[in-house]
C-alpha cells in the first residue's frame, strides 16, 4: 500500500513537471528563438537527459536487487548519490600529468551528452540529425573509449594503467560487432541515418518477413556491445572493482568522481534510447501514426515519450540481466568472445540481411 | 615402503634415536635426536613414505632451547602417525642446519622460530623475521624467557622515534 | 613504490615491467597482508609477502591464563574457525592430562556435530566471497542469504552466531535436547537442499567456471614438497584429510566419504570443498538421529603434571595443530598453535608466478586464507601500544594536524 502510494507521488510530481515543461512550450511557441533554446536545455535536450539517466540509474539498481531477492535503493537515491560526490573533496596526487587529469572526465560527459542529443526521443529525428549521423554516434563512442585510456595513462599509478590498458584492448575487441550490428538495420532500411531507420526497418521488415531472423541476431549482438561499452560485468575487466579497484577511474575523487560516473549514465541512455529507436521502433512502435491536430499535439508527443521511454527500459533490463547472471571474465577471454564467436555472427547477419535484401 | 606401527618405524631409525618413556597414545611418539642426527634421521623417515611436516614448535627449558619436529608417517589402515623429533640445542649455541634441503615445506616455520627464539638455521634460503615489525632491533627474540613485555615495548618505542624522525 | 626501505623485499628484477602492491588494504583481502608482484604485462614473475598485521601476541597470553581461560582465548584466535580451534586445544589439553580416552561418547558425537556445522558455514562464506571475487555478485548474495539458516541452527545450539563456546575441558558445556534436535533436522535438510542448487549453478555457470579452469594449478608433486594442507591438496589427488587419516574421536564410527578431484586448479578445490558441505549436512544429521545417551563432561582436574600433548583437526581451512606443554601448575607452559594458513602459503606464492595479474583474487581465495589465526606470537605493537592511552577524539585531531602539516610524524 505504501509502495503505491509513494508510486503515485512520483507519477503525480512528473506530470506536474510535464505540465509546467509543456506550459512553457505552448507559451513561447511563437517565437523560435526561445523555442530552439527550451529544445536545447529543457526537453528533449539536456534536463531531460540528465533526469533520464538518473531514472536509468535507479531502474537498473532496483532491478538488479530485487534479481537478487535484495530490497534495492529507493526512488531518489541516484540524485543523493550525484550530490553527495559533489560535496566531496577533489584531491589531484602529485605525478598526474594535470591537464588531462583534471579535463577528461568533463570531456566524457560532454561526448555522452552528444551521444544522447542524437536519440529520437518524442519524434522521429534527435536534437541532432544529418545523413550519416550513425557513424557519428560510433566515432563519438570510439573517442570515450581513447579518453579512458588517455585517463589511465595520466594517472600516476599501476592500477590505472592496467585499467586504461585493458579499456583500450577491449574498445579494440567490441567496436566492429558494435558497427556491424547497426549497420544491419541500416541495410535494410536504406540509409544512415537514424530517423530514417527508425521510422523504416519495420516497413522494411513488413515488405519482406525472412528479415526477422538478421534482425534478432544484429539485435543480441547490439545488446552484447552494448554491455561492453559500458563497461558492465560480464565486459569490465577495465573497471574490475574487487582485482584493481577500480581500475582507470582510480584516483578520481569528488567532482571528477561525478562526471566520470555521470557520463557512464547519460552513455547508458544514449545507448539504450539508440538500440530502442533502431530495433524496436523508438517512439512509435509499429502503426501508431498520429495526425496531430491542434490541441491534441501536445497529448500526441506525450504518449511517443512514454513508449520511448518504455522501449528504453525494456533494453536497460536486457543489458541488467546480463549483469545478473555472469560473472567477469579475464581480458584475453574477452577478446577470444569476441573476434572468435561475436564477429562471425555479426558477419553472418550482415551477409544474411545483403542476400535477402537483394 | 610403509611401516605397519609407530614403533616399528623408531626400531628402524635405529641408533639415530633416543625414546624418552613413551606415552601411552598410540599415534603419538615423540624421539629424541642430537643435532647433528636431525638430517640423517628425516631422510631415513623419507625412505618410509613420510613428506609431511606439520609445524616446529620451540620453546626455551633450563637444558637450552628445544625445537620439535612434528612429522606424519603413514601406518597401517591408512592412518597417520604423529612421529615428533625432539632437538635440544644448547643455551649458547643456537644454531642447526635447516631443514629446507630435505623438506622446503619448513621454510616458513624455520622462518617463524628465528623471529621468536633467535635460532639460526645454516643455509636457509631466506632467513629474515617472519612476523615481527621492520623496526624490531636485531637482538630482541620475543618469546625468550630474559625479556618482558615493558622491555620490548620500550626498545619498539626507542626504534620508532629514530627511524621515523627522519 | 620504494621497496628498498622495506626489509628484505628486494628491487624488481630485470625481466619486469613494474611492481603491483597488493596492499594491507585491498577489496579482495579480507584480512591485512602485503603482497608485492613482479608484473611484466599482465603475467605475475615473482612474488613476495609481507605477513604481520594481524599479530596480535596470542601465545604469549596463553601462558598467563589457566586452562579454563584460555578456553575462550582460543576461541577467538579467528572469527571463522573458532570452533576448530577450540577443538584441538581441548583435545591437546585433555592429552596432557591422559584424560583424552575417557571424553564421553555423547560429548565426542556434539563436538562432530558443532565442527560439521562450522564447515557448512565456513564453506558457504567462502564461496560466496569467491563468486564475488569473479564479479559474480548474484550468488554471492544467494549464499549468504542460505548461509543464515546455518548460522540459525548454530544460534539454537549454543546461542552465539559466531563464537560458540561450546567445548570445555572434558567435555561440552551446553546439552542438545529432544526438542532441539526436532527443529534442527528440518533446517539441516533445507540447507542441504540449497546447497545443492550452489552447487548446480556454481558449477555449470560457463562465464564462472571459464575465470577458474586451468587457473593456477599445484600439482601433487609441489603440494607434497611445500607441505601444503587442506582441500587444495585433495584437488590435488591427495587424501590428507585429518577426519580420516589421524581421527579425533568419535569420526570412526561415522560413515563418510571424501571427495578428491585430481584436477589441482581452482575449480576442483572449489568442488571439492562444496562436496565437503553436501557431505558435512549427511554427517549432521547421522549425529543428530544417532547420539547416544549420557553425561556430556568428565571431571578436569585443576592442575595438570608435566606432559606434552599434540592433537590434530580438520579446519574448514585445512589441518591445524595445537601444542600444548604443561608443568604441574594450572598455567600452560607453552602452547603453540599453527592455524591451516600458514601451511598453505608457501603452495601459494609457488602457485602466484605465471599466474595473470586477473586471477590474484581467485588464487589467494582458493587456500581460503584467515591471516588471524595465521600470527600469534609475541608481538607488541608499538603504535597500538601508544594509542591505548589516546581517545576518538585525540586520534582524529591528531590525523588532523598531520595532514595539514603534511608530515607523517608528530609528537604527543
Amino acid at each position: 500500500m505504501v509502495q503505491i502510494k509513494g508510486f503515485l507521488k512520483y507519477l503525480f510530481v512528473y506530470s506536474l513537471l510535464a505540465v509546467i515543461i509543456a506550459a512553457f512550450f505552448v507559451l513561447f511557441q511563437s517565437s523560435d528563438l526561445m523555442v530552439k533554446v527550451l529544445k536545447f536545455f529543457v526537453f528533449p535536450g539536456i534536463l531531460f537527459i540528465i533526469l533520464g539517466a538518473l531514472f536509468i540509474d535507479w531502474f537498473d539498481r532496483k532491478l538488479f536487487a530485487r534479481m537478487q531477492n535484495r530490497i534495492g535503493p529507493r526512488f531518489l537515491q541516484p540524485i543523493y548519490d550525484m550530490l553527495k560526490l559533489l560535496a566531496k573533496e577533489d584531491i589531484t596526487p602529485d605525478g598526474v600529468d594535470k591537464f588531462e587529469f583534471n579535463i577528461i572526465p568533463a570531456v566524457q560527459v560532454f561526448l555522452s551528452i552528444m551521444v544522447a542529443f542524437t536519440v529520437p526521443i518524442y519524434i522521429a529525428e534527435g536534437l541532432i540529425s544529418f545523413d550519416g549521423d550513425l557513424i557519428f554516434v560510433l566515432f563519438l563512442l570510439a573517442l570515450i573509449g581513447g579518453s579512458i585510456f588517455l585517463l589511465g595513462w595520466a594517472t600516476n599509478n599501476p592500477y590505472a594503467l592496467i585499467g586504461g590498458s585493458r579499456a583500450a584492448t577491449s574498445e579494440m575487441a567490441f567496436e566492429i560487432p558494435l558497427a556491424l550490428s547497426l549497420v544491419g538495420p541500416a541495410l535494410m532500411a536504406g540509409s544512415l541515418r537514424i530517423s530514417t531507420i527508425s521510422m523504416g526497418l519495420w516497413d522494411a521488415i513488413g515488405d519482406n518477413l525472412l528479415l526477422v531472423f538478421p534482425i534478432v541476431l544484429c539485435f543480441i549482438l547490439s545488446i552484447i556491445s552494448a554491455t561492453a561499452v559500458l563497461e558492465k560485468v560480464p565486459f569490465d575487466p577495465a573497471h574490475a572493482e574487487v582485482e584493481i579497484i577500480g581500475g582507470w577511474s582510480i584516483e578520481l575523487t569528488g567532482k571528477k568522481l561525478f562526471f566520470t560516473r555521470f557520463a557512464n549514465l547519460v552513455l547508458e541512455f544514449g545507448i539504450a534510447g539508440l538500440i530502442a529507436a533502431i530495433f524496436l521502433g523508438g517512439f512509435g512502435g509499429f502503426t501508431l501514426n498520429l495526425t496531430p491536430i491542434g490541441h491534441w499535439e501536445v497529448s500526441g508527443y506525450l504518449i511517443t515519450v512514454v513508449l520511448f521511454v518504455i522501449k528504453t527500459c525494456f533494453v536497460v533490463f536486457l543489458i541488467t540481466l546480463m549483469r545478473t547472471l555472469h560473472s567477469r571474465i579475464r581480458i584475453d577471454q574477452l577478446v577470444k568472445y569476441f573476434w572468435r564467436y561475436y564477429l562471425p555472427i555479426g558477419f553472418v547477419a550482415i551477409l544474411a540481411t545483403i542476400l535477402v535484401v537483394n | 615402503m610403509e611401516v605397519k606401527t609407530l614403533d616399528e618405524m623408531i626400531t628402524k631409525l635405529g641408533s639415530l634415536v633416543s625414546v624418552t618413556e613413551p606415552k601411552n597414545y598410540p599415534l603419538d611418539r615423540y624421539v629424541d635426536v642430537s643435532p647433528d642426527n636431525l638430517i640423517p634421521a628425516v631422510q631415513k623417515l623419507k625412505e618410509h613414505g613420510v613428506t609431511h611436516l606439520s609445524t616446529i614448535p620451540a620453546y626455551e627449558c633450563d637444558e637450552g632451547y628445544r625445537l620439535l619436529y612434528i612429522m606424519s608417517v603413514p601406518v597401517k589402515d591408512g592412518k597417520w602417525g604423529k612421529m615428533t623429533i625432539v632437538v635440544t640445542l644448547d643455551k649458547n649455541k643456537p644454531e642447526i642446519e635447516s631443514l629446507t634441503s630435505e623438506i622446503p615445506g619448513a621454510e616458513y616455520y624455520e622462518r617463524e622460530v628465528f623471529d621468536m627464539l633467535g635460532i639460526t638455521f645454516h643455509n636457509h634460503p631466506d632467513h629474515r623475521r617472519l612476523l615481527s615489525p621492520d623496526i624490531m632491533p636485531d637482538d630482541v627474540f620475543p618469546l625468550r624467557k630474559d625479556i618482558t613485555y615493558q622491555e620490548i615495548r620500550d626498545r619498539l618505542a626507542a626504534e620508532a622515534k629514530v627511524r621515523y624522525e627522519e | 613504490m620504494t621497496t628498498e626501505k622495506m626489509k628484505g623485499i628486494g628491487p624488481i628484477p630485470e625481466s619486469c615491467d613494474y611492481s603491483i602492491a597488493v596492499g594491507p588494504q585491498h577489496p579482495t583481502h579480507k584480512e591485512p597482508m602485503r603482497w608485492i608482484f613482479h608484473v611484466k604485462g599482465e603475467t605475475i614473475h615473482e612474488v613476495d609477502l609481507r605477513l604481520g598485521f594481524n599479530h596480535r601476541g596470542i601465545e604469549k597470553a596463553f601462558e598467563s591464563r589457566t586452562y579454563n581461560q584460555n578456553l575462550y582465548l582460543a576461541e577467538r584466535l579467528c572469527g571463522i574457525c573458532s570452533n576448530a580451534h577450540q577443538y584441538c586445544y581441548v583435545q591437546a589439553a585433555e592429552k596432557c592430562a591422559n584424560l583424552y580416552d575417557e571424553v564421553t561418547e555423547r560429548a565426542q558425537f556434539i563436538r562432530i556435530l558443532l565442527q560439521e556445522l562450522e564447515r557448512i558455514q565456513s564453506h558457504q562464506l567462502w564461496y560466496g566471497v569467491l563468486a564475488h571475487d569473479t564479479g559474480y555478485d548474484t550468488m554471492f548474495h544467494i549464499t549468504w542469504r542460505d548461509r543464515e539458516i546455518v548460522s540459525d541452527v548454530l544460534e539454537l545450539i549454543s546461542g552465539n552466531r559466531v563464537t560458540y563456546s561450546m567445548y570445555t575441558l572434558g567435555g561440552v558445556r551446553r546439552d542438545i535436547s529432544k526438542e532441539q534436535i526436532d527443529k534442527i533436522l528440518p533446517m539441516v535438510a533445507e540447507i542441504k537442499k540449497r546447497s545443492l542448487y550452489h552447487k548446480h549453478v556454481l558449477e555449470s555457470e560457463k562465464s564462472f567456471v571459464v575465470r577458474q579452469k586451468d587457473v593456477a594449478p599445484l600439482s601433487a608433486k609441489d603440494a607434497l614438497r611445500f607441505c601444503a594442507n587442506g582441500p587444495v591438496v585433495r584437488a590435488a589427488g591427495i587424501n590428507n584429510d585429518i577426519r580420516k587419516k589421524d581421527p579425533p574421536l568419535g569420526y570412526d564410527r561415522i560413515p563418510f566419504d571424501i571427495p578428491i578431484y585430481n584436477g589441482c586448479d581452482i575449480f576442483d578445490a572449489m568442488r571439492v570443498r562444496m562436496d565437503e558441505t553436501l557431505i558435512a549436512c549427511d554427517i549432521s544429521t547421522y549425529v543428530l538421529e544417532n547420539l547416544p545417551a549420557g553425561d556430556i563432561r568428565i571431571k578436569f582436574p585443576k592442575k595438570i603434571p608435566p606432559n606434552e600433548g599434540i592433537s590434530r583437526v580438520e579446519a574448514p581451512r585445512g589441518e591445524d595443530i595445537h601444542y600444548v606443554r604443561s608443568n604441574g601448575t594450572n598455567k600452560p607452559d607453552r602452547h603453540k598453535i599453527r592455524a591451516p594458513t600458514t601451511g598453505n602459503i608457501l603452495s601459494l606464492r609457488h602457485r602466484l608466478k605465471g599466474a595473470q595479474v586477473a586471477d590474484i583474487p581467485p588464487v589467494i581465495r582458493v587456500i581460503d586464507p584467515c591471516i588471524g589465526c595465521c600470527e600469534r606470537a609475541t608481538f607488541i605493537d608499538v603504535k597500538s601500544g601508544k594509542s591505548k592511552t589516546l581517545s576518538n577524539a585525540h586520534l582524529i585531531s591528531r590525523a588532523n594536524r598531520a595532514y595539514r602539516l603534511k608530515t607523517k610524524v608528530l609528537e604527543f
